[in-house]
């Protein structure tokens, strides 16, 4: 009876979750990585190890941005690169909203997969987690057959993807824990880059001699998104205050554990099982298992869950809009002529999308502009931009809904 | 049909006569014609008569077995200019020198026509054109005389070492038929180096150097920059280790016994006398461990053989102390300190010690692989790495038949060039020269096929191996051609070079992996209808890997390692078929990551460590000849336009034979100026050059980096034969070198003893 009640809850927290987000999540964050290289910008930024170029190494910066403010940062160079580039004889790119689309997408999802996960763990700390978890107890990390361990051997774990490894524990989390009470053991709970140095021990110690890595492909945020409905995750935790129950987390306020390494994603998710599958069980709700690529993503849903902004404030926004100097370049009122567009008739600034695109192409036109009027260059930071945009769309006089344009 | 017509068609004795004279003639002429006008056509000069169409089509280069990706300029289809390929992440859009004479190869007016036989005796160079039909008919008749006789294994095969297709095809072939006798040599390389990798760390394979990111080199006679590796990839990290990594410079210390354009080049040249590297190397060990500045946590945890009365600790700190070791090397003993030092306290730092041509022996490879250890360097960021395997779709099971099996059972003889011309083989086929002209082996070798009743080449030219073969099957040149190329170890990371022809064949020749196939393909060895499908074969495994990208720029294989290191990897193409079409487009593929620290993978021994314990015998060089007699030690050596060239007969690599001496078009010894002074010889002067096995003629380089009591002669211009050009040339120095092989019969750089003395006219 619960198990149908709960259903029916989900059913509805799915619809009110998906009807929220019109603009759908990325379905593939790695367009954007060829689209980075397409438009030049490798000319000037370098990625991971790569020696620095003209322009920051991607892989140094760390900004944990929603949609609109990874484009405040990309507005904010603007005039610096425009500049490099004319040295250079770089023309700057011109990028379509379903460029820039693509490519906040990527710059986004790039700590996720790189800046975070691309620092390998740290075996010898992993050889401590190992031990000190008591890991041992239960796993022999060579031998196939070792009967007196209950678990089975990690050896053929050790060459696969960090994040399968994260799924296969996920999936045996209810069995271990019934092992865990049974020995008197406590759950062995992973901190920071805990999980990350116990992987790279198992690679190092158990790995069979020939054998090669094995990569999945990177998690898709959209497919994530279906499936966090689909697998009845939201059927207990609300993201952002839609659905969910009042005693679960709500996953939409917990930016600061779910933005990090997949490895530590997986820690954390690991972490907060033992409470969650007590609960399940409590509540009769079935185990969630994931397969194939389903972890992958899982987590990258979890990480572009803040990737659309909470709705902005018009009345900051006016305020933004004027100490900015948008308003001396800029009018807002119908039949109003002004040296730029007028914002409230201006063609091709539908969805934030593509006001970012349309500001990013006439950047480099304004600067000079402004220069010669004396006006400085707008620098935004996180969430002005959000509450900018809101007031253009008050001004338009449309009725706005969200950060992002829902209209 | 009416009549008239029908009689037309009567044919009387008269016509036929007068038909068939002509259609003889026809032939005849046709043939010699064909050839005059295949070479006036191929070598004729072209420019300006087409429409000036520019096209560019990538292919491999092969003037080194590095394989670095080309990118050819054509121009209405003729090639005009190699670059290097923008996307093979060895080259990045550069060549060598040899790279940019690689055009002289596929234009050598040297080059045969077609396949030849023999008419004169062996060596007298007199030969007849035949057709590739007659050609293959004898080849495969001879070669089912043998098998039917139950004879296969004594037919043997001399082929540079080639982990590409071309190189699998004749491995299997040998199996197919039922020989163990494939000798597989390689030019690059220092084979001790590769039997230390198998001593210490149980992996049968050459060792791989992470250069790009070491802070310091510490170099045992490696010719660095010179005929090692790829001379573009060392090139480029030398050039990023001193340029390119901001508030970053590594440190470049040579020790040789000459002053090497490489030792000019680095921050450091330390002399040392020849032979005695390794001992250099085990009093470095010993300051490491008495100063206690060697790895103990790797030490311990990794290695087994270090401690105990037979221990390498023991053996090094009771035999190689610097004070006992200095005078032996000529290094100051305050030198070995501060190397020692040096060494273990700007990690990550890496020794080298393969020494090309001939060798240090295994004893120096060995103590440089300890010595790596004890730093804790093996298998670490900018250390000694061991090569990842390339994920080429493995050829499909195959069994021998009976008499293979019998054959393949028997004792191996192709161990060597020397023990291979011993034991006389009934049938000799040879798929690359460049051995003959840098093994001291090699007159010995010449001498005995007199007594080998068929020997087959597959070379373009009437090089080395002409002068013995019976018949020549003339192989594309490598612009012409499919290829592919899987380079010897280098940074570790899995590369394949695979590139379609640039042009068409301009000449009646044969790709050799074709003819393997055809060879092989009755004794149902090969499934394929040719060698592209064998190509495309082996890319099936590279696909079915899911990792690695084709040949790309440096940020999208940035972007894949970093995607690799996490457990992430992006398909490039959805079908095989889209992907092979990405591969031809790119010039081939790579898996970009180097996964450090993967014990298990790298330690293979029995005891799954490190082996401290299976040092070789150490002894000092043992120098041949009278010391009275024969007063200077021979030092061997080639520079970067020399080594691994397989076609010798270009006039861009023979104008810059030495660079650094200015030699051009000739041979020449580097003399110490107190030497030459005490000899009487002053610069530029013509000397002979004598050891126990002969003399030599040449011009005399006295300079101040040529120590003392060393004569110091280029190797690898022992050219018999090989075309108008390089015979202006040949006669280099390899059959003067007393052959003296090391414990695993790689023969030893240091062994010979020399006169040098003044001879009367120029040079």
């Amino acid at each position: 009876m619960k198990l149908r009640w709960l259903i029916v809850l989900a059913l509805v927290v799915s619809a009110r979750v998906l009807a929220e987000e019109s603009t759908p999540l990325p379905e593939d964050p790695m367009a954007g990585a060829r689209l980075f290289q397409q438009k030049g910008c490798v000319r000037c930024h370098a990625v991971g190890e790569e020696e620095s170029k003209l322009g920051p190494n991607l892989g140094r910066i760390h900004r944990r941005g929603s949609l609109l403010d990874v484009a405040g940062a990309m507005w904010n160079h603007a005039p610096m690169m425009h500049e490099r580039m004319a040295e250079l004889h770089i023309k700057p790119p011109q990028l379509t909203s379903q460029e820039m689309a693509n490519l906040i997408a990527f710059l986004t999802a790039y700590q996720y997969y790189l800046t975070q996960v691309g620092k390998p763990g740290d075996p010898d700390k992993g050889r401590e987690v190992f031990a000190a978890k008591n890991c041992a107890k239960c796993h022999s990390l060579q031998s196939e057959a070792d009967f007196e361990k209950i678990g089975p051997s990690l050896r053929g774990y050790a060459k696969l993807s960090p994040i399968q490894i994260a799924q296969a524990m996920w999936n045996h989390g209810p069995a271990m824990a019934e092992e865990f009470h049974r020995l008197g053991l406590g759950q062995p709970k992973f901190t920071n880059d805990e999980m990350a140095g116990l992987l790279a021990y198992l690679q190092r110690a158990a790995a069979p001699a020939g054998a090669e890595p094995v990569y999945v492909q990177p998690g898709s945020p959209n497919r994530g998104r279906i499936l966090f409905e689909q697998k009845g995750c939201a059927l207990c935790h609300a993201i952002r205050g839609v659905g969910g129950l009042p005693d679960v987390p709500d996953l939409g306020k917990r930016r600061e554990e779910l933005v990090r390494s997949v490895t530590e994603v997986a820690g954390f998710m690991w972490n907060h099982g033992v409470a969650m599958w007590d609960k399940m069980r409590e509540r009769q709700v079935p185990a969630v298992k994931f397969e194939k690529n389903e972890m992958a993503d899982i987590i990258s849903y979890l990480y572009f869950i803040n990737y659309f902004d909470k709705p902005g404030d018009p009345a900051r926004g006016i305020t933004l809009f004027a100490r900015k100097g948008c308003a001396q370049c800029h009018a807002v009122t119908p039949g109003t002529k002004s040296l730029g567009p007028n914002l409230s008739t201006a063609a091709g600034v539908g969805s934030p999308i593509e006001i970012i695109a349309a500001m990013w192409n006439h950047a480099q036109a304004m600067e000079p502009a402004m220069r010669a009027k004396g006006v400085p260059w707008p620098k935004f930071e996180p969430g002005e931009m959000t509450d900018v945009i809101e007031f253009i769309y008050m001004v338009r006089e449309r009725p706005v809904t969200t950060g992002t344009g829902k209209k | 049909m009416n009549e008239t017509a029908d009689k037309s068609w009567r044919v009387n004795r008269r016509q036929f006569l007068k038909f068939a004279a002509f259609t003889g003639a026809g032939i005849t002429l046709g043939k010699y014609l064909r050839d005059y006008a295949l070479k006036h056509e191929v070598f004729r000069q072209r420019w300006g008569e087409g429409p000036g169409l520019e096209t560019f089509a990538l292919s491999t280069c092969r003037q080194c077995p590095a394989g670095c990706g080309l990118r050819v300029r054509l121009v209405d289809g003729d090639a005009k200019k190699l670059d290097g390929n923008p996307l093979c992440p060895i080259a990045r859009g550069t060549t060598c020198p040899k790279g940019q004479a690689g055009l002289q190869v596929l234009y050598n007016p040297d080059r045969l026509l077609g396949p030849v036989r023999r008419i004169g005796k062996r060596g007298e160079g007199q030969w007849e054109r035949i057709s590739w039909k007659d050609a293959l008919a004898e080849v495969q008749s001879k070669l089912s005389a043998l098998r039917t006789a139950g004879n296969p294994h004594s037919v043997a095969w001399i082929a540079e070492r080639n982990d590409a297709m071309q190189g699998q095809l004749i491995r299997r072939f040998m199996q197919a038929y039922g020989s163990p006798n494939l000798f597989e040599f390689v030019d690059s390389r220092d084979a001790s180096a590769r039997a230390a990798m198998k001593l210490c760390q149980g992996v049968d394979e050459f060792p791989a150097y992470d250069l790009e990111n070491t802070n310091y080199i510490l170099s045992f006679s490696t010719p660095l920059l010179e005929s090692w590796l790829s001379p573009t990839w060392l090139a480029r990290q030398y050039g990023h280790l001193h340029r390119g990594r901001a508030e970053h410079r590594s440190r470049f210390v040579q020790v040789e016994s000459r002053l090497s354009p490489t030792a000019v080049k680095a921050d450091e040249w330390i002399p040392v006398n020849p032979g005695t590297e390794a001992v250099l190397v085990l009093a470095i060990a010993h300051v490491l461990i008495r100063e206690d500045l060697y790895d103990r946590a790797f030490v311990a945890d990794h290695t087994t053989g270090f401690d105990g009365d037979e221990g390498f600790s023991t053996l090094v700190l009771r035999d190689y102390a610097p004070d006992d070791v200095a005078q032996p090397t000529g290094v100051p003993v305050t030198t070995i300190l501060r190397l020692a030092r040096e060494f273990s306290t700007n990690k990550p730092a890496v020794a080298l010690g393969e020494q090309v041509p001939l060798s240090g022996g295994v004893a120096l490879a060995w103590a440089v692989q300890a010595l790596n250890a004890l730093n804790g360097m093996v298998d670490r960021t900018g250390g000694l790495l061991t090569q990842r395997p390339l994920p080429l779709k493995p050829l499909p099971e195959f069994t021998p038949d009976d008499v293979a099996q019998r054959g393949l059972k028997t004792p191996a003889f192709a161990k060597s060039l020397a023990v291979l011309a011993d034991a006389q083989p009934a049938a000799l086929f040879v798929s690359s020269s460049r051995l003959f002209a840098v093994a001291p082996e090699a007159g010995r070798f010449f001498a005995a096929t007199e007594k080998i009743p068929f020997i087959v080449s597959f070379s373009a030219a009437l090089d080395d191996s002409a002068v013995f073969a019976d018949l020549i099957l003339p192989d594309h040149s490598p612009l012409e051609k499919w290829q592919d190329a899987a380079p010897l170890p280098v940074n570790g990371r899995p590369v394949w070079a695979v590139s379609p022809p640039a042009l068409v064949p301009m000449l009646d020749t044969r790709h050799t992996g074709e003819v393997v196939l055809e060879l092989g393909r009755n004794l149902g060895a090969f499934p394929w209808k040719d060698f592209t499908e064998v190509l495309r074969f082996a890319a099936e495994g590279l696909f079915e890997a899911r990792r690695g990208i084709p040949f790309t720029t440096p940020y999208e294989s940035a972007w894949t390692n970093q995607l690799e290191t996490g457990g992430w990897w992006m398909p490039s193409a959805n079908t095989f078929d889209e992907f092979w079409e990405q591969l031809l487009k790119a010039g081939g593929w790579s898996d970009p990551i180097y996964n450090y620290e993967q014990w298990r993978r790298v330690l293979r021994t029995a005891s799954g460590k490190f082996e401290f314990g299976a040092s070789p015998k150490f002894q000092p060089p043992q120098w041949t000849a009278d010391e009275g007699e024969f007063p200077l030690k021979l030092k061997v050596f080639t520079t970067l336009t020399t080594g691994g060239v397989e076609d010798p007969n270009q006039p861009f690599l023979l104008e810059t034979l030495g660079p650094h001496v200015h030699a051009r078009w000739e041979d020449w010894v580097e003399l110490n100026p107190k030497t030459a002074s005490g000899l009487g010889i002053a610069n530029g002067d013509a000397v002979w050059l004598e050891t126990p096995l002969g003399k030599l003629r040449l011009r005399a380089y006295v300079f101040a980096g040529a120590l003392p009591d060393i004569a110091s002669v280029l190797i690898g211009q022992e050219h018999r034969a090989g075309g108008e050009f390089v015979k202006k040339v040949a006669r280099g120095v390899a059959d003067m070198v007393v052959y003296r092989p090391d414990s695993t019969d790689t023969p030893l750089a240091a062994t010979t003893r020399v006169r040098i003395t003044k001879a009367t006219g120029g040079a």
